[in-house]
């Protein structure tokens, strides 16, 4: 199995030997198997692989939203295996923005509220401005007390890119971001996420199944049946 | 996060929750509107008495006791006697009265003296609205209007009393004391008290309280008359043990204490139906936060830490509980206002509760939020993971946070008992029977559902084994509900029963060969008179007894008074203590006892050398005496010293003549008696019996039984209707919490709904699925409640009331009946939108 080489620059996120199994019934189901991976500040990575092949499984774990079965996994240098649900929270809080296939915008809250959470958690300055400016950097400044059940598939994830990049986030985990989208706007809605990604200088970590997408980054894992079995540069 | 952002999304999520929540503010408006009612009420019922209670009283200052009262003017404090107080003398007694058309009545008499002063306190009205002094003269009486209702008299007829004749000057249509009159002895006369004289009763030894009220001018504080109490209690003889003495404050004693009774129980009931709101609350917490999980776990991954996230969700429901309990309260302060409608004399003067609704607005809220606790810990149990997966395992949650949550919510429901009774033993004991009570409902619950789980499905119609599936359901939140509508249901249902077992009892408490009317204060010489005309009515059973009656003078040497003073100080029920010691003690003679009594210790008439007395084994208990124990009586100014030689049990039940004292024959031979009298005869002769008495012998008293029993029998009924009422408010919160529990899995019955109908069933079949699933929840929750009711009661009826009889089946099963449909109806009405849904607008809505 090919090897990820660190940049010299410390990594934003890394993993060793990380291993995830899940039980099904009396079954354990290996889902990773003893993963090493090393992504470097800035870096865009893309995770390809057929359905099961355990890519949305590495982005949790790698994201502290998940534990692992073994292994150890290090976002911005720090090793979040032992940290608690509370400190794992607050380094997603501060460090990791996600935008997910299915979009996960809270459906009681506007456009502009889901956009403005966030920046209320972290208590940041000028949050107004920034949720206005970004809702207008993606195009919906004139949608935001808009619920999410009343836009489309491709406004609400254009609102979700808004949500996480609002704090700036130094990592940034996206899961099929296009999963659920026409092809059309799909490629709107990735062309914004690099886009933004480039202004925040944030390291993008991004798991689909879509070749196209995985074009778009600089470096492509291939995982198969919970291994990376293949890996390229573009 | 700062208190801002809770708020800030407090608002949010309140914009989506309002109708869901609707059920929350409902169970919560009703647990906090019957206890702010109930506190209402009673400061009401309290500001009544205390605004009244120199009417209640009759005065500032009242002297009482069953002897004539020396002159109390010169025994006062000199303020008082310098500020030329006005006073009245009473005489209460009862006594047969007859019209001229020879049909008699037992009445209460009260015999004034100073009647242009009467009242001293309050308003007396009369028909004709005229001064009393013109109406009430020696040879005229006032009547109560039951009288006229009853067609016996009419003003200007002839009532006669202790066999004098009086012209019926006028009715009594209200009297400052009307909780004065004993609901046992008849209807009221007044007259004076040279009339009273006239008839020659006080001369025949019945029995009589005399009251010398006091009325001072305006200024005098409660604290100058606290004074003259204790003044006139160490001047008078027998102050303070034979004679009471008491000031407007402490009036009606026996009320207050009877309310004070009341009010503890009825604040149980009423924190009993909060406590099920509460459960209410948080079924609907549990089922909105499964439905709430997606969000729960993008909160998370965003960065929320899991007590952030129960912080916001406790700000939620702090925020609602605060609506319904401000509904509740407003609702509840309502109850003085709907206590003066339908009893316009308990009207009086309206004020804001304002105590009772902040003690039940803080009992809304700490009880919704404890309740709650147990539900939102399960947020430690939402991983973040799930935006990735939805079957993502759930987190562990702390141990302690748990055990913490528990205990608190324990530890708030011992605090809220004990808040609403003032009293640890109690609040402690209603906790412990509220935690068994539902933990006997929720095992039940579940057993039964078991149970009905195991019957074999080809047995049971389709339609109907797919709606009790639903039931069967994991995470369905229904036994919960069945919980709370069996707490409210044996409330309900164990009231019902008590209530009608008594009132049956009562109705059928003579046995067949019961005496059905006693006579007392026959002399001896009247006798004779007195078998004859029992016989002329066809008695089956004559029996009667010769009484003595006497004060207890000394227990073992030590007085009365000192008995007395030393018990007001240690025991709890004050007044019984004083009443046992203090009481016109009725003493009888007879060689061998009664068939109703038994013998239990100690042996009859064997010492030679003293004087024996056989007391009644409760009696003795209450005296504090036992076998050995010396009893001195003072028999009109002579004192008689006796010795406990027997104790005895007594069947009261029998209605026999039975005496609380037995002394051995020949010792009192030489005191002043009168006999008592008990006959059996036909019902259809019991007035012509008692009208052939007043004629002939009218200071003889006769009481009959089967009024005395039909008329406690309908206060018994009467008051069983109240209490049930307080029962079904629990009963409400817990059909507010079914139909709750139904909306809040809207979504999830739609999509069910649409899968039906896209599978062919027609709604009417629906409905039908429907109808089973709800039937079987009322059904199971009314089946656990009936059964448990039934065992209480019978229990209690058996341990604590002596009653041999079992409660009402008919009644249970009628219980569980209406609460199925109850069920049914309110399920049905919940699952309304659910059924009008379209299949095609549901099953394409991605969730």
């Amino acid at each position: 199995m090919p090897d990820s080489s660190p940049r010299t620059a410390p990594p934003s996120l890394e993993c060793r030997g990380l291993s995830r199994q899940l039980r099904s019934g009396n079954l354990a189901l290996t889902v990773l198997d003893g993963i090493d991976l090393c992504i470097a500040q800035g870096e865009v990575v893309a995770v390809v692989g057929a359905s099961g092949s355990g890519k949305s499984t590495l982005l949790g774990l790698l994201a502290g939203l998940d534990r692992p079965s073994a292994g150890q996994v290090f976002v911005l240098g720090r090793e979040i295996t032992a940290l608690d649900e509370d400190q794992l929270a607050l380094l997603r809080r501060d460090a990791i923005g996600f935008v997910f296939q299915s979009f996960q915008l809270l459906p009681n809250l506007t456009a502009r509220e889901n956009v403005l959470l966030p920046l209320e958690l972290t208590r940041a300055k000028s949050a107004a401005e920034r949720c206005d400016e970004l809702l207008a950097r993606v195009g919906l400044e004139a949608r935001g007390h808009h619920y999410p059940s009343q836009l489309s598939g491709g406004e609400q994830q254009r609102v979700a890119l808004a949500r996480a990049f609002a704090p700036r986030p130094r990592i940034l985990l996206a899961d099929e971001p296009t999963g659920n989208l026409d092809a059309d706007t799909g490629e709107r809605v990735l062309s914004l996420m690099l886009s933004l990604r480039e202004d925040a200088d944030s390291t993008l970590l991004l798991v689909t199944h879509d070749p196209r997408v995985a074009e778009r980054a600089d470096r492509v894992l291939t995982l198969e049946r919970g291994r990376v079995v293949a890996e390229r540069v573009s | 996060m700062s208190p801002g952002f809770y708020a800030r999304m407090l608002a949010r999520e309140s914009r989506a929750a309002r109708g869901r929540f609707a059920f929350f503010t409902a169970c919560i408006a009703v647990g906090v509107a019957v206890v702010v009612g109930v506190a209402a009420l009673s400061e009401h019922i309290d500001r009544g008495l205390s605004a009244h209670s120199r009417e209640l009283l009759g005065g500032d200052l009242a002297v009482e006791a069953r002897s004539p009262l020396p002159d109390v003017l010169p025994l006062l404090p000199a303020p008082l006697r310098a500020a030329q107080p006005r006073h009245v003398e009473l005489c209460v007694l009862s006594s047969v009265v007859r019209s001229a058309s020879g049909h008699s009545r037992l009445a209460e008499l009260k015999a004034i003296a100073g009647v242009s002063d009467f009242p001293l306190a309050g308003v007396l009205e009369t028909t004709p609205a005229r001064p009393l002094p013109e109406l009430l003269l020696d040879d005229s009486v006032l009547v109560a209007r039951a009288f006229l209702d009853a067609g016996e008299l009419k003003p200007g007829d002839t009532l006669f009393v202790g066999g004098q004749p009086f012209r019926v000057a006028g009715v009594i249509e209200r009297e400052p004391d009307p909780l004065g009159a004993s609901f046992v002895f008849g209807p009221r006369v007044l007259m004076t008290r040279a009339g009273l004289e006239r008839t020659q009763l006080l001369a025949l030894g019945h029995r009589v309280r005399y009251r010398s009220l006091w009325r001072f001018g305006p200024g005098l504080s409660l604290s100058q008359l606290t004074a003259a109490q204790s003044a006139l209690e160490s001047k008078l003889p027998g102050g303070g043990s034979y004679v009471r003495v008491e000031t407007h404050a402490q009036a009606q004693p026996a009320l207050r204490e009877t309310l004070e009774r009341a009010r503890n129980y009825l604040a149980l009931l009423a924190l009993l139906t909060l406590l099920i709101a509460g459960a209410g609350v948080a079924q609907i917490v549990a089922t909105w936060l499964v439905q709430v999980t997606p969000q729960t776990a993008i909160l998370r991954c965003l960065g929320l830490r899991p007590r952030e996230v129960l912080r916001l969700y406790a700000a939620q429901i702090l925020g609602l509980a605060a609506l319904g309990s401000a509904l509740g309260a407003g609702l509840g302060a309502l109850a003085p206002r709907l206590l003066g409608r339908v009893y316009p004399e308990l009207a009086g003067e309206l004020h804001v509760p304002w105590l009772a609704m902040a003690r039940g607005v803080g009992l809304g809220l700490a009880l919704s939020l404890l309740f709650s606790l147990p539900v939102l810990i399960s947020v430690w149990k939402i991983s973040p993971s799930r935006v990735l997966r939805s079957d993502a395992e759930p987190l562990p949650v702390p141990l302690a946070l748990r055990a913490l949550s528990f205990a608190a919510l324990l530890a708030g429901i011992l605090g809220a008992a004990y808040f609403q009774t003032e009293s640890l033993p109690r609040a402690a004991a209603f906790s412990c029977a509220v935690a068994g009570i539902a933990a006997l409902l929720w095992g039940g619950a579940r057993g039964l559902l078991w149970a009905l789980g195991r019957v074999p499905r080809a047995r049971v119609p389709v339609l109907a084994w797919h709606g009790a599936a639903a039931l069967l359901r994991p995470g369905s939140g229904l036994v919960v509900s069945c919980v709370a509508l069996g707490l409210g249901n044996l409330v309900v249902l164990s009231i019902a029963l008590l209530s009608g077992l008594m009132a049956r009892e009562l109705s059928q408490a003579l046995p067949p060969d019961a005496p059905s009317m006693f006579m007392l204060d026959i002399q001896r010489t009247q006798w004779p008179d007195v078998e004859r005309l029992a016989a002329a009515a066809q008695a089956s059973k004559v029996e009667h007894a010769s009484v003595t009656m006497a004060r207890l003078a000394s227990v073992d040497g030590r007085s009365v008074e000192q008995l007395v003073r030393e018990r007001a100080a240690t025991k709890s029920d004050q007044d019984r203590e004083r009443w046992v010691l203090t009481r016109e003690q009725r003493i009888t003679s007879t060689r061998t006892l009664p068939e109703s009594n038994r013998l239990i210790e100690g042996r009859l008439w064997s010492m030679p050398d003293v004087n024996e007395m056989s007391v009644e084994r409760e009696f003795a208990r209450d005296l504090g005496v036992r076998i050995g124990s010396r009893l001195t009586f003072d028999v009109q100014g002579v004192p008689v010293p006796f010795v406990v030689s027997s104790l005895r049990q007594v069947e009261w039940r029998s209605f026999s003549v039975n005496f609380f004292l037995v002394a051995e024959p020949g010792v009192l031979d030489d005191a002043p008696q009168f006999m008592l009298g008990a006959v059996r005869v036909p019902a259809h002769a019991e007035q012509g019996l008692q009208d052939g008495l007043a004629q002939l012998h009218p200071n003889i008293t006769v009481v009959r039984v089967r009024e005395i029993l039909e008329r406690a029998s309908g206060l018994v009924a009467q008051l069983g209707i109240g209490l049930r009422y307080m029962g079904v408010f629990g009963v409400l919160v817990g059909v507010i919490m079914l139909a709750g529990a139904v909306a809040a899995s809207q979504l999830r019955r739609a999509r069910e709904v649409a899968l039906w109908k896209t599978l062919g069933l027609t709604r009417a079949q629906i409905v039908g699925m429907f109808a089973v699933e709800y039937g079987l929840l009322g059904a199971v929750s009314g089946l656990i409640s009936a059964t448990s009711a039934f065992a209480l009661t019978a229990v209690f009826a058996r341990q604590v009331l002596a009653l041999s009889a079992l409660p009402s089946v008919v009644t249970c099963v009628l219980g569980v009946l209406a609460l199925c449909a109850l069920s049914v109806l309110a399920g049905l009405i919940a699952s309304a939108r659910a059924l009008r849904s379209s299949p095609l607008e549901v099953l394409r809505d991605p969730v």
